[in-house]
């Protein structure tokens, strides 16, 4: 356990008694780096902004109840990710990209329709490359996207992830794929060879 | 094993040492056949290694607003008092 998670940790007990020192010394400790994570879901200040009041209200009153488990940094980024869940459910406004539109086409005989050429060689992902990454992961349709932020960017396992979305981890595993392969599509003109 | 079937159905597992033996060495029987299928499993390889270093943040964090970090603060303070 890294040393801030640990020293977190050993506040628990002064938590639970809900000593506000305590609590303040968590809220100034975990906010930038929960914001980050509410900015990734919400890509709104303000939403984020909001989401992180919420969850912090939220873990405020689940305190007495928190058995230890899981670590409190860990607890904390599960009800931050939740908090940004639901108002992503309750604001359905983007509008979506299709993922069908993204996935690989392929000919009645099984074969990939215009396949086209390998990608470069890699030498490295540039700080470039990265942003266009992330742009593209902004771009994939929401239950997707979502699925790709909490495995690959918040490094949540399978089943994390699914207990956090509230599905089968056989949907995650299979959201996840096809997350890649659109991530790929979106990727290919930036990457391909010529 | 079909372009299709490899993409669709079997790549992820594939990647993820879930396939039968039999399975695995269709597969790689395919791929071994197929440029199309070599060329596309390198670059999904890619996609998902570069999705992954996309968590690296750009810049070390800024320190939090000062007024958030308050109005969570105050919030917990305005709580309820069987909360406080």
């Amino acid at each position: 356990m890294p040393d801030d998670a640990r020293k977190l940790d050993l506040l628990l007990d002064r938590l639970r008694a809900r000593d506000p020192a305590a609590f303040e010394e968590l809220v100034r400790a975990t906010t930038a780096r929960l914001l980050a994570t509410a900015r990734r879901f919400l890509h709104d200040e303000q939403l984020a902004q909001d989401a992180l009041q919420e969850a912090f209200l939220q873990a405020y009153k689940a305190l007495p109840q928190f058995q230890g488990r899981s670590g409190l940094p860990t607890w904390l980024h599960a009800i931050v990710v939740r908090a940004c869940l639901m108002r992503l459910r309750r604001d359905r406004s983007r509008p979506e990209t299709s993922i069908d539109e993204l996935l690989p086409a392929f000919a009645r005989d099984g074969h990939r329709k215009s396949p086209g050429p390998a990608w470069k060689p890699d030498q490295g992902a540039t700080p470039e490359d990265l942003a266009l990454v992330r742009k593209a992961i902004d771009r994939l349709p929401e239950d997707f996207r979502n699925v790709v932020l909490l495995r690959d960017i918040e490094e949540l396992d399978t089943r994390q992830a699914a207990e956090t979305l509230g599905v089968s981890e056989s949907v995650v595993k299979t959201r996840l794929h096809r997350a890649h392969q659109a991530l790929r599509t979106l990727l290919d003109p930036h990457f391909r060879n010529g | 094993m079909t372009c299709e079937s490899l993409i669709n159905r079997f790549l992820d597992a594939y990647l993820h040492r879930e396939l039968s033996p039999a399975r695995r060495a269709e597969f790689r029987l395919h791929l071994a056949l197929c440029r199309d299928c070599r060329r596309y499993l390198a670059s999904y390889r890619r996609t998902v290694a570069l999705a992954r270093a996309s968590a690296i943040e750009p810049a070390p964090l800024d320190p939090p607003p000062d007024e958030l970090v308050q109005a969570i603060l105050k919030m917990t303070r305005d709580a309820p008092p069987e909360l406080r």
